[in-house]
């Protein structure tokens, strides 16, 4: 459980958090564990509490969907090929039952609708370039730099 | 792994058939997109069924999720909507963008919305759960209590907790571990699990 | 059910009533106009420092701050405590950010006249033509008492905000950018502060000092000109925002390529106007875009690539963006 504590704080390393998630995944304490250190959190954070049976209907109701099944686009092609090669009738299966169980609810798509592009990479050193003027520019409705400390954060590394 | 990549995992893990994982997710997020969806709807009740229908939307929508934002951005664009439908279909008017005065959304930010509206039943556990964490917090020896507040409160990573506190990364760990679980151990009779059932 | 219905309609009511208020700019709130004038000359002329937490979307993020003043000379360190380590040392005009991992500094002087002390006036006049400032209670942030300010955008150009001065220094210790909905798009708080007191000057050096030598050097040269004119005209340009810098800057990584970058304000939201060639090899993405509390709007103009960016409604972005033209065409 300890393990648990450190990966929900972002504190275990990729391949240990990978291991935690699937033993997450055949013991149900673990998962207890998770979801009440989250919610320990949230009374701290004065973050308001739902119905305690809220978790109960919500996992009926989960229980009742159809599983959906989809690879990650950017594995598409591979996995689309490993079933070809595989014939794996079964799996394919599963495969469409979470398809149409997708395409059968078309009001989930308005999920996507009105989204606008996150900026690429490219934008990066516009970013950068504004805040380091827009701070001065205006009266400091921040502290000077705070944006712009927040902006190099994510460049460096990725950028060169 | 940081907050987004794991919640990126918890997706992935989703997308394959693991539900587990989306439970994980919601055990997560919900009472976010609560205060969320407090802002627009005022019944807790009726909150708490909107919540359920956003979240079983999105598990409904996974496939279409691909990790171009975060999840809570996506989940939270999911809830807007969900609400937006159900006040409609309940012949009530979506609010627009100049109805709310800035009262009104000084009082969401503060989180107690849903604290004012609750009905009885619900506002007593809630208060209760809100008052063992406390409570149990109070009585955490000196070390636990701050290294869980630096953790929760101020945010802080497990490396600048120990600078703060002057001990190793390990001891840091095991000190959130333990506040944790000294918190759990009184919560669970509350929330009506043992350790032996889920949640 | 019912109190839904009320609370909205009372929404409502306070919207019409604040739209229909002419004579709104003489009611002015003048304790308030002087608290934005004391925000203004604090976080340059106090020493002070504290860790905050700046939030955007759903990323929270913690830094640290130590401000010092030595007579005429300001001296600033910033440094992330969470995610990948980051410095900003400032001394005056002069700023330093440290990349430790990939073992680089970026070296860049500022030509420009900074806005301190005090905001001048037609600064402050902006603020009010497009903004009503009021006055919101005194409450507690970070453990000091502090007075609220509110500033509620006129129209849909801008952003609303909210700040947190200290009551006695006037300090800011707390801010928020509100959207369309009033959700909050940005937030800025410190979580501990220490104002006064004494900061020797190593406290304000860089941690990495004694290792710089060795580390890569970028150093950026800006020929940052009010006159300076890049023959782009923006005829469109929404009420309240005026030009404040317009300059041709080297790009990163070096190279003989000149970016114009033009800064316009309303003396509170800043929007930046980048152009530059553009190059058959990139991909440009036409359109809205979006990060963290920033909008972003590209468009190709004949050869050049136009992006205008800035912490805005995405409806100011568009119309700037859609308004550049070359001069006289």
């Amino acid at each position: 459980m300890e393990r648990i504590s450190a990966l929900m704080d972002g504190e275990l390393d990729d391949g240990e958090a990978v291991q935690e998630f699937k033993r997450c995944g055949g013991d149900a304490t673990l998962v207890e564990g998770w979801a009440t250190y989250h919610l320990i959190g949230d009374v701290l954070r004065q973050e308001a509490a739902l119905g305690t049976g809220f978790n109960d209907r919500l996992r009926e109701a989960l229980a009742a969907e159809p599983t959906v099944l989809a690879p990650r686009p950017r594995n598409l092609q591979r996995r689309a090929r490993l079933f070809a090669l595989s014939a794996a009738a079964g799996i394919a299966g599963v495969l469409a039952v979470g398809w149409l169980a997708y395409f059968n609810h078309p009001a989930s798509l308005d999920a996507g609708a009105g989204q606008v592009a996150e900026a690429d990479s490219s934008m990066n050193e516009y970013l950068v370039a504004h805040h380091e003027y827009a701070d001065s520019a205006s009266m400091p409705s921040v502290t000077p730099y705070v944006r712009y400390v927040n902006e190099i954060r994510r460049e460096g590394a990725m950028s060169r | 792994m940081g907050d987004r990549e794991i919640d990126q995992q918890l997706v992935e893990r989703a997308q394959r058939g693991d539900k587990r994982a989306f439970e994980m997710l919601v055990a997560k997020y919900q009472r976010k997109l609560g205060r969320l969806l407090s802002r627009f709807i005022r019944d807790s009740a009726e909150v708490e069924d909107v919540a359920q229908e956003a979240f079983i939307k999105a598990y409904r929508a996974l496939p279409s999720f691909r990790g171009d934002s975060a999840f809570y951005t996506w989940l939270y664009r999911i809830g807007i909507n969900t609400a937006k439908n159900y006040l409609v279909a309940m012949g009530r008017r979506a609010p627009t963008t100049t109805e709310f005065d800035s009262e009104e959304a000084e009082n969401f930010e503060d989180g107690d919305q849903l604290r004012d509206v609750n009905t009885p039943e619900a506002e007593l556990m809630s208060k209760q759960i809100a008052a063992t964490v406390n409570e149990t917090m109070q009585a955490l020896p000196e070390e636990l209590r701050t290294a869980i507040t630096l953790r929760e409160i101020e945010g802080l990573s497990y490396e600048d907790i120990a600078t703060i506190m002057n001990c190793p990364i390990g001891t840091v760990r095991s000190r959130i571990f333990r506040a944790r679980e000294t918190i759990a151990e009184r919560l669970r009779p509350l929330l009506g699990t043992s350790k032996d059932k889920r949640w | 059910m019912k109190s839904v219905c009320l609370r909205w309609a009372g929404g409502l009511a306070v919207g019409t009533a604040l739209a229909a208020s002419t004579y709104a700019d003489q009611l002015q709130d003048t304790d308030a106009l002087a608290w934005l004038q004391k925000i203004a000359g604090a976080a340059r002329q106090l020493s002070y420092e504290g860790t905050f937490v700046y939030q955007h979307g759903d990323m929270v993020e913690t830094s640290k701050i130590i401000h010092m003043v030595d007579g005429a000379s300001e001296y600033e360190k910033l440094s992330t405590l969470d995610g990948p380590p980051r410095e900003v040392i400032r001394n005056n005009e002069e700023v330093l950010s440290y990349y430790p991992e990939i073992k680089t500094v970026r070296a860049e002087k500022r030509a420009g006249k900074r806005t301190f002390p005090a905001l001048p006036p037609e600064l402050l006049t902006n603020i009010t033509e497009h903004y009503d400032v009021r006055r919101g209670d005194v409450e507690r942030v970070a453990g000091f008492d502090a007075q609220a300010l509110v500033l509620e955008p006129r129209d849909g150009f801008r952003y609303g905000h909210k700040f947190w001065a200290e009551i006695g220094s006037g300090l800011l210790l707390k801010a928020r950018m509100f959207g369309e909905r009033h959700q909050v798009i940005e937030q800025f708080a410190f979580t501990q502060l220490k104002i006064g007191g004494k900061i020797s000057l190593d406290e304000v050096r860089s941690s990495y000092q004694s290792e710089q030598d060795k580390w890569k050097h970028d150093r950026f040269a800006s020929n940052d000109a009010k006159d300076s004119d890049s023959g782009w005209v923006i005829k469109n340009q929404p009420a309240g925002f005026r030009k404040v810098y317009e300059m041709r800057r080297s790009k990163q990584g070096g190279g003989a390529q000149l970016l114009t970058h033009i800064v316009l304000t309303d003396g509170l939201a800043a929007v930046s106007v980048f152009i530059e060639p553009s190059s058959l090899k990139q991909k440009v993405n036409e359109g809205p875009a979006q990060h963290g509390a920033i909008n972003i709007y590209t468009r190709i103009v004949g050869e050049q690539r136009v992006t205008v960016l800035g912490e805005t409604p995405a409806a100011t972005v568009a119309q700037i963006a859609n308004s550049l033209a070359p001069r006289g065409r």
